[in-house]
Order: structure tokens, then C-alpha cells, then sequence
């Protein structure tokens, strides 16, 4: 099937899904999860350099291509949704509106597939819109403050899509062709700095917008913590992505450090990409403090998404090779991380129905599965060895360090500490600790939901131990981009990767690991056996005190002896008179609110006198113009 | 042929005086008619005229028939058959409704400027009284004082005209060589006149009050009337004139975006969000069309009869919920159909891609730029990205609230429409010559004053 | 297969090392505030005692996190070269960013494990040890990353032969210095044993400990202590013999327990404060002369 027969079905068989769906949901969710395997083997089966052609608008050729960054980033986002597609399966029968969210993801996938395959500017902006559209309807469909978060998520989007617009007809008004790789040469030879600078920001913020970077992040932490829960992990894990596409597209597809090769910064980067870097590390800075001290663990996480947009742009802003391969793969980890995370939350919630993080606590002991994978989960947001997210960290410190960029590493090294703050607190308060009363009855999900989470996990983990099969595409897209074609990488066959500062193997630090393990094990079985202590004792028996340390005082109610408010509060007081971007924006829509308020007064409100007045104001002063 | 266009109505209407409980079928009756005699000649590809009593042009009064006046006839007349589907909306109204279309045919039509005065002063007349629809005097009468006022600064500037060049044929007019200081008495006052039913800030007062008084005002008003205005903006500017006074109009229009949008954010009333939604498109056909140039023209009207078609389901919906709903929170959910066709215009409106919306809003944009124009686009997208605002605010609103109120019953015949409607500007986006093609011979015969010229003066066809 | 010996012999000589070397360190302390202290193998007494008792357990995580804290601990103390490439178990894998996150696997491996245990104290004893982590932490990265960046190479053994002509510590001593305050901080010596604190939150993170676990949770502490000490001397004293390296091994942990043994504890905000304030200040100075070429 050619590309575009297939976006061109989707679309139309996400309309079908809707009725299908109207007669039967559960019907709908399952075919919704085949057509996402089909997908899935076929973009396994598309050989790049394939061509087609959706059709013509306003006498220019809409093209599609694949390449190995279509592959690279397809195969992700596919990941991602068809997990959540058969998480849906079962999640779905606590929502409302199950007809329309299969209708609308499936149109989503349709549209993210086609923003990745685009070969031209204006095919990516239709596929983009009709991801954005498709997904702001998702939105709304959670708890009460949804509403708003789909308006702000659709305005913050829109401001992106608009500019980047703006930049396309820019580009296309100088070069006269939409091509990306066209644009490229154009923009090569192009003497103008200030134009090209001016397309190439342009073009940047809809990926500034879409992935979460400052200054236009508020809404992450709106949308991905308010949108019906399994979405957010779509939203987090894979929508976002869009944004670093584009970003990767406006970064290395128009190759910045040619076209601006007169204007360089620092360490041979161009100020244009620094400035990039500048708006990645800001987002690091806010996104980990921010999730830092949140009590709503989706928002806490929407906030490490943030930073971690930041990784990812800081990693393909530098144009290193090693940078660029470690801001790309942390695409990867990130979007199967923060997948996993934010399923692992909706099936907290939809046994808790709270968010909460400090109304929660002890769901081990109910929910051992889910547990499990958002642990590995959030190993692999740590960024911490043998799960595959410490790969491309250790690539973005290997290339911050090599290019003496000391300020942005501190920045890195900042985030990427307090990830391990951010990602133990619904650690410790949601799932370890002493389980509320009112909890006692909850149970483990079903395989459906958490099938999903462990399968997402497991691969994350695999990639961490071997991770060459997914540093193939990359290494071919680095070559496809032309970023230092003659370094290599990975390895395979010497199982290493190599950075420019020593190598390393990660099969054998999985092996080390596993070993340590083994022994630690062999150590603990030699001694005595341990007695159990039940900490479940006061659920079980009305009056029974808790078993653990507890001074010497009697305690009956487990919920009192729970940590989970304010996790870091020592820290947290440090900054909690900070400064809100939030509310600067906030102030910006106000205006533009007031500006309405003072036109309508003065202007729509008043009597017809006052409108004859305007009127003869105004052929006064053309008059006095125009003489 | 042509000037059946404007006698039938007019007959039909005096009809209905006599049998008034005929008014709806005939004034269906009038606006299928309408649309059959202009099948029939369809699109002329040349320049007809009809010249009233024989009298050759420059003398007497002649009706056009090019392109132009055809594409806009037949959009204006459109909209009416739609609105004579729709007996609940007409109401007592039939007689109102059909002298109006007279009234837009003949302003579209018509050949001389001090003619097109007196059309223009019949729609404002009827318009009100449409206006007045559910008790909506206080609005109403606004309308009527800037109407009035509109009505008596074109007529000046028609006098201005006729005083420099002796004449009142626009084909005469735009020949004479008129000096530079007069004419631009002349197109001043003519952008003055023009903009208050061409909605431009500041002449806009009445737009909210009008369009956000009733159901039936927005409907009609905000699709015929604003097409047959803005065609004479096309009319005047491009063909008479020759663009001279463009950059008042240009300056206005960009403004009226802005102002329009802004006011549509904060705005708490559905009906009149796209009250003012309906001002900021105006804006934009506005500023394309003071662009002069046959594509950039052909794109304005290709926007505007999305736009209209989007409007009128929009204010078809809006008008039903808000006579039917104390509270809208979640309405959709109890009709599906409305609901869809709303969110579909409302999004062909923003200019999503799946919309026609899109279609026009892009080619638009790309024109500006190949005129080297870069301070429109981002005009206009800005407003696009306030627009977003609201169109989702509602949206969401519209759909996803909690309900609380009981069941309404369902408009069939509306659902229906607005459904046909909305699957037209899917088409659209997929096809947009079914709109594009018409509008770009529109905007052909507005740019080429030389054949209007040519055809009115030099041929004439007389007789019915 | 040497490789394999040469890891084993690594956590056979950092146990010895560090547990005798804590029971002098426990005798230094005594006799600078005028006790007499216990003797020097009273670690291994605690150790095994503990390990022979019968202990409870707070259910599976408790023991999984204990688990993963102690093989975590183990495995990146078998990775960390001993002061010349001779005694560097992996030369292909002793980068400094995988040593360094490897062994936050033991760190989370315990959080997680005590914080499964059920007692807040715990949970409040996980908080404070990973703020301190994010105040130590930023000065030492800042300070390695620029040595990273003088040498040009990030593998442990190849830094120590870089070495040979002069030590790092004599190159940046600024950074050297720095290097050394986070490492205090690292061990959990005063004034930063905030995350234990005994008298304030009942031990913290050891508040359910008992018997063998805390003895398999005392020896993974023993080989963290000796990772974050061979780390220095690798980086910061050079290289040369397997002696010379123990030598320099007890001369900075005597160091060490010599000024902790003088100073107060700090609060967290203080910690912070401090952290964040000169060694980082300092940190980035260090780096500044690095870029600029101005080191000794």
C-alpha cells in the first residue's frame, strides 16, 4: 500500500471507528489495536528512499518520503499509542466518551504518521493539524479542569503551528519550493543571515510549542495533567515527539551548522542553535523544579517533560554526532518512559480515582505489577544503567563535555539529579509506604492494562542491555543529515559504544550488575531467614496497632504514619517565592481579554451617537491622511 | 433575463402583502426561481447588460451581468433558497426577506452608482426591519442610524462622481478621467459608505447587537447581505477605481481583523462570538481585496463564500441553541448532528486542514507573500490564533460541559441542512474548484476594467 | 577471565579496606574528642554480628531493594580502577558518567528498599539524602567534567596515566579542593550526615533495619565509600602501584574523618546553601581557567 492510500484510509477509517465504536466500544478499542500492529508491521516493511504523492494544492506537489528518521520516529510513536490502545481496551469502560476517543486516536495516529513522512513543509503542517486537532478533542474528555486545559493546550499550540507557518510561506516566497531537502540547498548558498535565521526560528517554534520547551511549556503541565490518564501518555510520550521532529527537522534536515556557519557562538556552534540550547536548558531548570514540588503526580510528571524536551533539543542542538545520536534516542526513552509512567498512573487512578500523590500510598501491596513497572520506568527516566535511558544521557554529557560547554552541562547534571527527586516521590508516596484505609480493598489491574506497561518496559530494558538494533537508524539518519559520516558510534560487533572520551559496553555493566545481584542474593540466602512483619495489620484486624518502629507509641491508623506531603520540603522552601511564567502568560491572555473589554466599550457598546461620532472621526482623519 | 432576478422578488413580495399566510411558499417560490434563471445562464464568460427603458449606456440605468455579478448573485440567492427551507426561521418575515433579495440582487446587479444607492438603502431597510426580529428594537434602531448615515456619505460621494465626470455609469465613471484630489473625495467616502455593511472598524457597531438579537438577522445578514456588500467593495474599488483609495481600506481592514477578534475572545453570547468572528473575515476579504489583482480578489471571494457557508451554520445552530437552551453547557450531546456540523464550520472557520477553511486561508496567505506583503499574514494569523481561542472555548464548552437541562426538540430540516452544509466544506477542502473556480472568474472580471468597460458601453442588449 | 579475577580481587581488598579502615577511622574520632574509641576490627564484630541474627522483614520490595542496593553497590565497585591500568578490571567500560550512574542503581536500590519498609522516618531520611545528593553532586560534576575536558578522555585508567607527569590535584588544585568537599558530602561524613541524622529522625533511612539486612546494607555502604574514595584518588592523586594507591586511599580518608570529627551537623537548607554557594562558585572558576588554558 502506498503512504499516502494508507494516511489518506486512516483518516477515513477513524471516522468508521466512530460509529463502530457507537455500537460497540470494546469492538472499536480492539480494531483500533490491530489496525495499530498492522501499522506497526508496515512500517517494519517499508524500505526507505520510498516515495508517493498525496496529491497537489494550490499547484504544489504534496510529497511523502521515508526515511530513516520517518522510520525511527514512526516505529516510536507506534510504540507508544498501540500500547495505549490495547491499555484502552480495558480503561476505556471508565470513561465517557469511548466512540469519540477511538475515533479521534486513531485519526491522531494517522496524522502523527503523516507529519513524519512528509517530504514538504505544508504536507507536515496538514498532518500536524490534524494531529493537534485530533488530540485537543481527546483533552476535554477527562475531569472538570480539562475543559480549560484543551484551550490552552490548542492556543499554545496554535502559536507554534502559526509561526512555523509563517516561516514555510517565508521560505517558500524566497526559495520558491516547500522541499525540505530542496529548502536545504537554498538555504546553503542563501547570503541573507537575517531571513535564514528568521525561517529557521520560525520554523523551530512549532516544535518549541509541541515538545514543551520554554517559553511556551505551560501547557504540558495543564494538558498532560488534566487529559483522560491513559492519554496523557500519548500526549507525553508520543505528541510531544512531533515537536522534537520538527525541531530535528529545522536543526539537522536544514543542516544549521552549514547554513550558519558565519555566525558561530561558541565551541563552533551557531548562535541560532545556541539559542535553541539556551530555551532547552531554561527548560530543564523550570521542568525539574516545578516537578519537583508537585503533589499532582501526572502534572509532576508533565513537568519532567519539560525537561526532558530539553534533553532531547539541547542533544540535536549541538550538532555533535554524539549529541545529535543521544538527543534522538532519548526521543525513544523518553517517550517509552513517560508512556509507561503516565499508564502506571491511569490505572492508579482508575482504581483510587485520585491524582493526589499525598491522598495515596502503600499500593504495593495491591499493586505489585504496576509497581514493578513504573520502578523500571523511572530507572529509565533517571537515566540510570542497565534501562536504555542512561544511554542517551551519557551520549548528551559525552558531547556538553567534549564542546566545553560548562554551563549547559551543570544545567544537564542539575536535571538529571533531580529527576531521581522528582520520580521517587510518587515513588515512596503513592506506591511504598503505609496504605490508606480506604484503599484496602483496591486491586491489581487486569493483564489488558498492565500487559502494556511490561511489554513497553521490557523492550526499554532489552535496548538498554543491546541497544544496537535502534542506534542503526539513528547512525543512519546522522548520515542522512551529514553529521560527521565517518565517526561510528555503536559498535555491535565489539558490543561498545563509543564516545569521544572512552567507551563502553553496556552488556557487560548489565552482566556486572546481574552479578552483583547474584552474589548480593547468595550473601542474604546463607544467613537466617527473616520473620515477616504484616504491615497490613491494621486493614486486616480493626484495632490493631501498626507493626513498625514507631517510637514506642501505639498508632492504629496507618494513614497518619505516611510521609508524602511536601516529599522535599526542605528544598521546596528554598524556592517557593519563585517567579511563575504561567502567570506572565496568563497576563498575556488577560490582555488580549481587556484589549476586547476596551474595544466593546468603546467602540460596540455605546449609543448610535457615539457611532456617527466614530464614523466622522474616521473620514476626518482619512481625510487628513490621504491630503 | 437578468432583471427577472430583481422583479421577481419584488412582484412576489407585493403578492405576499395581499396573502400573507403565502409569504414562505412564495418567497421559496422567488428564491428557486432565482436560482433556476441563473443555471440557466450560467456564467456568462463575457459582459451582458441589460439597459432599462433602452436607454444605451452611458444614459439610463443598466443592469451587468459579467462573471462577477453572476458568481455573487448566485451565492446571495443561495443563501436565501437555504433560508426558505427553513419555514420556522422565516416566521413572519417573508415579506421583509424577499424584498431584501430584490434588494441584493439589484445592489449586485446593477450598472450605476446612484442606483446601487438606492438598492443599498432598501437592504438596510429590510435589514432592520429583520434586525427587529424578537423585540430586538434597541439594536435595531443602531442599525438603522449607521445604516442611514451609510447610506447618506455614499450618496455623496456618488454625487462627488457624478460632479466630477457627469455621469453615474460606473463604466462611464471608471473611463473619466477624474482629478486626483476629487477622487480621493470620492473613494473615501465610498470606503465610509461601504464599510458599515462591509463590517469595517469602526462603522461596525451594529454588528453584535444585530447579528446577537435574533436567529434569523445573523443568518441571512451574515451571508447574503455580507456577500452582495462586499462584492460592491470588489466592485468599486477594483473595477471603478482602480484602486485608488485601496490603502484606506487595506489600513481599515487590517485593524477590523484584530479589533474583531479581540472583541470575539472576550465575548460571552455564541451568537455574537461569531458576531465578531464574522467582522475579523470581513477584515481579511477586505484586505485581499484592496490588493486589486484578479487572484488576490478571486482568493477574498473564495474565502468569503467559505466563510459564508460556514456562518450560516454556525448561526443556524447558534440561533437554535440560544432560543432553546437557558445554559449550553454540553448541548451537543443531545444533538450529535448539530453539534457535528457546528464544529466542522467552526473549524473550516479557524482553517483547519479536512476544512475549506484551510483552502482558502492558506492560498491566501501565500498570495499575500508572493506580493511581498508580510505584515497580513501575520495579521491575519494572529487573529487565527485568537480565533483558535474561542472556537475551541466553545467547542469544549458546547460539547463536553455537564448537561442540565431537558431535551429540546430536534430541527429536522436545520440538521439536516447544517449536516449537508458541512460535508460541502469537507468537499471543498478535497475539491475546491466547486468554490475556487467561481471565484477566481469573480475575481478575473473585477480586476479587468477594460473589458467591463468595453461590454457596457459598446454593446447593448435590451428587452426582457 | 582476568578481568573476572581482577573484580574479584577489587571487592575482596574493598571490603577489607574500607571496613578496617572505618574501625580506625571510629578510634581517630574518639581520640580527637578525648575518648578512648572501640578498636580498629570493631567493624567487622558489628558486621557479623548482625548478619548472624535472626531479622524481620517489611515485606518483598524491603528485601528486593536491599538486594539491588548491595549487587548495584558490588558492581560498580568491581568496574573502579585501582590507580593504574593494571588493576583496572574493564579498561572498555571505566567510563566516569557509567561509573558514576551505575552506582545510583545501589543508591535507589536502598531508598527504595527502606522507604518499602513502611516507616516515614524513612521516607523523610530518602528525602534528605537526595537533596544532599542534588547539593554535592552539581560542584563535583562541574569540577570532573572539566578535568573530563582537560584530558580529553573520560575513561578512569586513562586519566590516571595522564597523570604520570603530575598529578591533577597540582593541574587544578581549585578543583581538587571542590572535589574533595563533595566528597565528604558523598560518604555522609559531618557536618553532611543529614539523611542519617541518629538523634533527629531515629536513623532514617536504617530505621527498620535489623539483623542480616543491616549487615548486607553496612557492607554495600562499604564499598560505596570505596568507589566514591578510589573515584578520587584516581582522578585527583595519579596513578602508580597498587601500594601507592593504598597509601593515598588512607591519607584522604583520614583526611576526611579528621574534619568530620570536629564540625556539627548541618541543616538541609544549609547544606544547600553551602553547596550552592563557593565549592560551586569555585566549581566554575575551575572550569573557566580550564577553558582558558591557565592551569598549573
Amino acid at each position: 500500500m502506498a503512504m499516502s492510500t494508507l494516511l489518506v484510509s486512516l483518516v477515513a477509517t477513524s471516522v468508521v471507528m466512530y460509529f463502530i465504536s457507537k455500537a460497540s466500544w470494546k469492538i472499536g478499542a480492539i480494531l483500533n489495536f490491530l489496525i495499530g500492529i498492522f501499522l506497526i508491521s508496515y512500517v517494519f516493511a517499508l524500505s526507505t528512499g520510498t516515495t508517493s504523492e498525496l496529491g497537489t494544492l494550490f499547484g504544489q506537489k504534496l510529497q511523502l518520503i521515508w526515511t530513516n528518521a520517518s522510520y525511527y520516529f514512526s516505529l516510536v510513536s507506534l510504540l507508544v499509542i498501540v500500547s495505549v490502545m490495547l491499555f484502552a481496551i480495558k480503561w476505556l469502560d471508565s470513561q465517557k466518551y469511548p466512540a469519540a476517543f477511538n475515533m479521534f486516536l486513531l485519526m491522531m495516529t494517522a496524522g502523527s504518521l503523516g507529519v513524519f513522512m512528509a517530504a514538504d513543509l505544508i504536507t507536515l503542517y496538514i498532518f500536524w493539524e490534524i494531529a493537534v486537532l485530533s488530540s485537543m478533542l481527546i483533552v476535554p474528555m477527562g475531569k472538570k479542569e480539562s475543559r480549560k486545559a484543551a484551550v490552552v493546550y490548542a492556543v499554545m499550540s496554535a502559536s507554534g503551528t502559526y509561526m512555523y507557518l509563517y516561516g514555510a510561506f517565508l521560505a517558500f516566497q524566497r526559495y520558491g519550493t516547500l522541499n525540505i531537502s530542496e529548502i536545504a540547498k537554498h538555504m546553503v548558498s542563501d547570503p541573507s543571515t537575517g531571513i535564514k535565521a528568521t525561517i529557521f526560528l520560525l520554523l523551530a517554534s512549532a516544535g518549541i510549542a509541541k515538545s514543551g520547551i520554554f517559553p511556551l511549556h505551560t501547557w504540558l503541565r495543564i494538558a498532560h495533567g488534566n487529559a483522560p490518564d491513559a492519554f496523557s501518555a500519548v500526549l507525553s510520550g508520543q505528541l510531544v515527539k512531533l515537536g522534537s521532529y520538527v525541531l530535528m527537522v529545522s536543526v539537522a534536515a536544514l543542516p544549521s551548522l552549514k547554513i550558519f556557519s558565519n555566525i558561530p557562538f561558541y565551541s563552533g556552534i551557531p548562535a541560532t542553535n545556541y539559542f535553541l540550547i539556551a530555551l532547552g536548558a531554561t527548560s530543564i531548570i523550570i521542568g525539574t523544579l516545578m516537578a519537583i514540588k508537585q503533589d499532582d503526580m501526572k502534572m509532576l510528571i508533565a513537568f519532567s517533560s519539560v525537561a526532558n524536551g530539553g534533553y532531547i533539543l539541547i542533544g540535536i542542538g549541538t550538532m555533535d554526532p554524539i549529541g545529535f545520536e543521544g538527543g534522538v534516542l532519548h526521543v525513544f526513552n523518553h517517550a517509552l518512559a513517560a508512556a509507561v509512567i503516565f499508564m502506571a498512573f491511569a490505572s492508579v487512578v482508575y482504581r483510587t480515582h485520585t491524582k493526589k500523590i499525598s491522598e495515596l500510598g502503600g499500593l504495593i501491596h495491591k499493586m505489585p505489577i504496576t509497581f514493578l513497572a513504573y520502578l523500571f520506568a523511572i530507572i529509565s527516566l533517571a537515566g540510570i544503567p542497565p534501562m536504555s535511558g542512561f544511554i542517551s544521557k551519557w551520549m548528551i554529557y559525552q558531547a556538553l563535555v567534549r564542546k566545553g560547554m560548562f554551563i549547559t552541562a551543570f544545567i544537564a547534571f542539575f536535571g538529571s539529579i533531580g529527576s531521581f527527586l522528582y520520580v521517587f516521590r510518587p515513588l515512596a508516596g503513592v506506591f511504598l509506604g503505609q496504605l490508606p484505609k480506604k484503599y484496602k480493598d483496591v486491586k491489581e489491574v487486569s493483564p489488558i492494562m498492565w500487559l502494556p506497561m511490561v511489554i513497553l518496559v521490557t523492550i526499554s530494558l532489552i535496548i538498554g542491555i543491546w541497544p544496537f538494533p535502534i542506534l542503526k537508524p539513528i547512525e543512519g539518519m546522522r548520515m542522512d543529515f551529514g553529521i560527521a559520516p565517518t565517526m561510528k558510534i555503536a559498535d555491535s560487533s565489539h558490543w561498545l559504544i563509543k564516545g569521544f572520551a572512552g567507551n563502553w559496553n553496556p552488556v557487560l555493566v548489565f552482566n556486572l550488575f546481574l552479578i552483583g545481584f547474584v552474589i548480593a542474593y547468595i550473601l542474604y540466602t546463607l544467613f537466617p531467614r527473616p520473620k515477616k512483619v504484616d504491615l497490613l495489620a491494621p486493614h486486616k484486624k480493626e484495632g490493631a496497632p501498626i507493626n513498625i518502629y514507631t517510637g514506642g507509641e501505639f498508632i492504629y491508623n496507618p494513614d497518619l504514619y505516611q510521609y508524602n506531603t511536601k516529599f522535599y520540603a526542605g528544598f521546596e522552601r528554598m524556592y517557593e517565592k519563585h517567579p511563575s511564567w504561567e502567570k506572565l502568560l496568563e497576563m498575556l491572555a488577560k490582555f488580549f481579554y481587556d484589549l476586547g473589554e476596551w474595544v466593546h466599550g468603546w467602540f460596540f457598546r455605546p449609543s448610535p451617537s457615539a457611532y456617527t461620532f466614530w464614523v466622522t472621526l474616521t473620514i476626518l482623519i482619512v481625510f487628513w491622511v490621504r491630503w | 433575463m437578468i432583471s427577472l432576478l430583481i422583479a421577481i422578488p419584488l412582484l412576489l413580495a407585493f403578492i405576499s402583502i395581499i396573502w400573507r399566510s403565502l409569504s414562505k411558499p412564495l418567497f421559496f417560490l422567488a428564491s428557486f426561481t432565482n436560482i433556476v434563471i441563473l443555471i440557466t445562464s450560467w456564467f456568462p464568460n463575457g459582459v451582458e447588460i441589460h439597459a432599462m427603458g433602452n436607454w444605451k449606456p452611458p444614459f439610463g440605468i443598466n443592469l451587468v451581468f459579467d462573471n462577477a455579478s453572476f458568481y455573487a448573485a448566485l451565492v446571495v440567492n443561495a443563501f436565501f433558497l437555504l433560508t426558505s427551507l427553513l419555514p420556522g426561521l422565516v416566521g413572519n418575515y417573508g415579506i421583509p426577506l424577499m424584498l431584501l433579495m430584490a434588494a441584493a440582487n439589484g445592489f449586485v446587479l446593477t450598472g450605476d452608482l446612484f442606483n446601487s444607492f438606492v438598492f443599498m438603502e432598501i437592504i438596510t431597510i429590510t435589514a432592520v426591519t429583520i434586525a427587529s426580529k424578537k423585540e430586538n428594537f434597541y439594536n435595531a434602531f443602531k442599525y438603522l442610524i449607521l445604516g442611514g448615515i451609510a447610506g447618506s456619505i455614499y450618496l455623496l460621494a456618488t454625487i462627488f462622481a457624478y460632479a466630477s465626470t457627469g455621469s453615474l455609469n460606473m463604466a462611464h465613471v471608471s473611463m473619466a478621467g477624474i482629478s486626483s484630489s476629487s477622487l480621493v473625495a470620492i473613494t473615501t467616502l465610498y470606503a465610509i459608505g461601504l464599510g458599515v455593511e462591509a463590517k469595517l472598524f469602526p462603522l461596525n457597531g451594529w454588528v453584535s447587537g444585530v447579528y446577537g438579537g435574533n436567529d434569523l438577522a445573523p443568518v441571512i445578514l451574515g451571508t447574503s447581505v455580507s456577500f452582495a456588500a462586499l462584492y460592491m467593495v470588489g466592485r468599486l474599488f477594483g473595477t471603478v477605481f482602480h484602486g485608488n483609495g485601496a490603502e484606506v481600506l487595506y489600513t481599515l481592514a487590517l485593524i477590523t481583523i484584530v479589533i474583531g477578534e479581540v472583541a470575539a475572545l472576550r465575548q460571552r453570547n455564541l451568537l455574537k462570538t461569531f458576531a465578531y468572528s464574522s467582522v475579523a473575515q470581513a477584515g481579511v476579504v477586505v484586505a485581499m481585496l484592496s490588493k486589486g489583482t484578479g487572484t488576490a480578489m478571486g482568493l477574498a471571494y473564495f474565502h468569503l463564500t467559505n466563510d459564508a457557508v460556514a456562518k450560516f451554520v454556525i448561526f443556524l445552530v447558534a440561533g437554535f441553541l440560544v432560543y432553546n437552551y437557558k445554559n449550553l453547557n454540553g448541548v451537543f450531546k443531545k444533538h450529535k448532528v448539530l453539534g457535528a456540523s457546528f464544529s466542522i464550520a467552526s473549524f473550516s472557520l479557524v482553517g483547519f486542514p479536512l476544512f475549506a477553511g484551510f483552502q482558502s486561508k492558506l492560498r491566501i496567505i501565500m498570495e499575500a507573500f508572493s506580493m511581498k506583503d508580510y505584515l497580513f499574514p501575520s495579521v491575519m494569523l494572529l487573529a487565527t490564533l485568537i480565533e483558535v481561542g474561542y472556537v475551541v472555548r466553545w467547542n469544549v464548552k458546547l460539547w463536553f460541559e455537564e448537561e442540565t437541562q431537558e431535551k429540546a426538540e430536534t430541527p429536522v430540516i436545520a440538521s439536516t441542512l447544517a449536516l449537508i452544509l458541512a460535508l460541502v466544506l469537507i468537499t471543498v477542502f478535497i475539491k475546491p474548484d466547486i468554490f475556487l473556480g467561481g471565484a477566481m472568474k469573480m475575481g478575473n472580471a473585477l480586476a479587468d476594467t477594460k473589458d467591463y468597460i468595453q461590454g457596457v458601453l459598446s454593446v447593448v442588449k435590451g428587452g426582457m | 577471565m582476568v578481568a573476572a579475577y581482577k573484580a574479584l580481587f577489587n571487592l575482596v581488598l574493598g571490603f577489607f579496606l574500607v571496613l578496617s579502615l572505618e574501625g580506625v577511622g571510629r578510634k581517630i574520632t574518639a581520640r580527637v574528642q578525648r575518648r578512648i574509641g572501640p578498636p580498629w576490627y570493631q567493624n567487622f564484630i558489628d558486621v557479623f554480628k548482625a548478619l548472624s541474627k535472626h531479622p524481620f522483614s517489611n515485606g518483598w520490595v524491603f528485601d528486593f531493594g536491599v538486594l539491588m542496593a548491595l549487587g548495584g553497590a558490588m558492581a560498580t565497585a568491581m568496574i573502579v580502577p585501582m590507580g593504574s591500568t593494571t588493576w583496572t578490571p574493564f579498561p572498555n567500560s571505566d567510563n566516569f558518567f557509567v561509573i558514576m550512574y551505575l552506582f545510583a542503581v545501589g543508591a535507589l536500590g536502598m531508598a527504595m528498599g527502606m522507604v518499602g519498609s513502611g516507616n516515614p522516618w524513612a521516607s523523610i531520611g530518602v528525602s534528605r539524602a537526595l537533596t544532599q545528593m542534588l547539593g554535592y553532586e552539581l560542584p563535583y560534576l562541574i569540577v570532573i567534567s572539566s578535568t573530563i575536558f582537560y584530558y580529553k578522555t573520560a575513561s578512569i585508567h586513562k586519566l590516571v596515566e595522564l597523570q604520570k607527569n603530575g598529578w591533577n590535584l597540582l593541574v587544578m588544585p581549585l578543583g581538587g579542593i571542590i572535589a574533595f568537599i563533595s566528597l565528604m558530602g558523598m560518604l555522609g561524613k559531618k557536618p553532611f550526615d543529614i539523611s542519617t541524622a541518629p538523634a533527629e529522625i531515629a536513623s532514617g533511612p536504617m530505621t527498620e533495619l535489623s539483623g542480616k539486612y543491616l549487615g548486607l546494607l553496612h557492607i554495600m555502604h562499604v564499598f560505596a565509600m570505596f568507589v566514591e574514595v578510589s573515584l578520587f584518588v584516581d582522578v585527583f592523586l595519579g596513578g602508580g602501584n597498587l601500594g601507592w594507591y593504598l597509601v593515598k586511599f588512607i591519607v584522604v580518608w583520614v583526611l576526611a574523618v579528621l574534619i568530620s570529627s570536629v564540625l556539627p551537623r548541618f541543616r538541609i537548607e544549609q547544606m544547600l546553601k553551602f553547596y550552592w554557594g563557593v565549592p560551586l562558585g569555585l566549581a566554575f572558576l575551575n572550569a573557566l581557567f580550564v577553558l582558558l588554558g591557565w592551569t598549573l
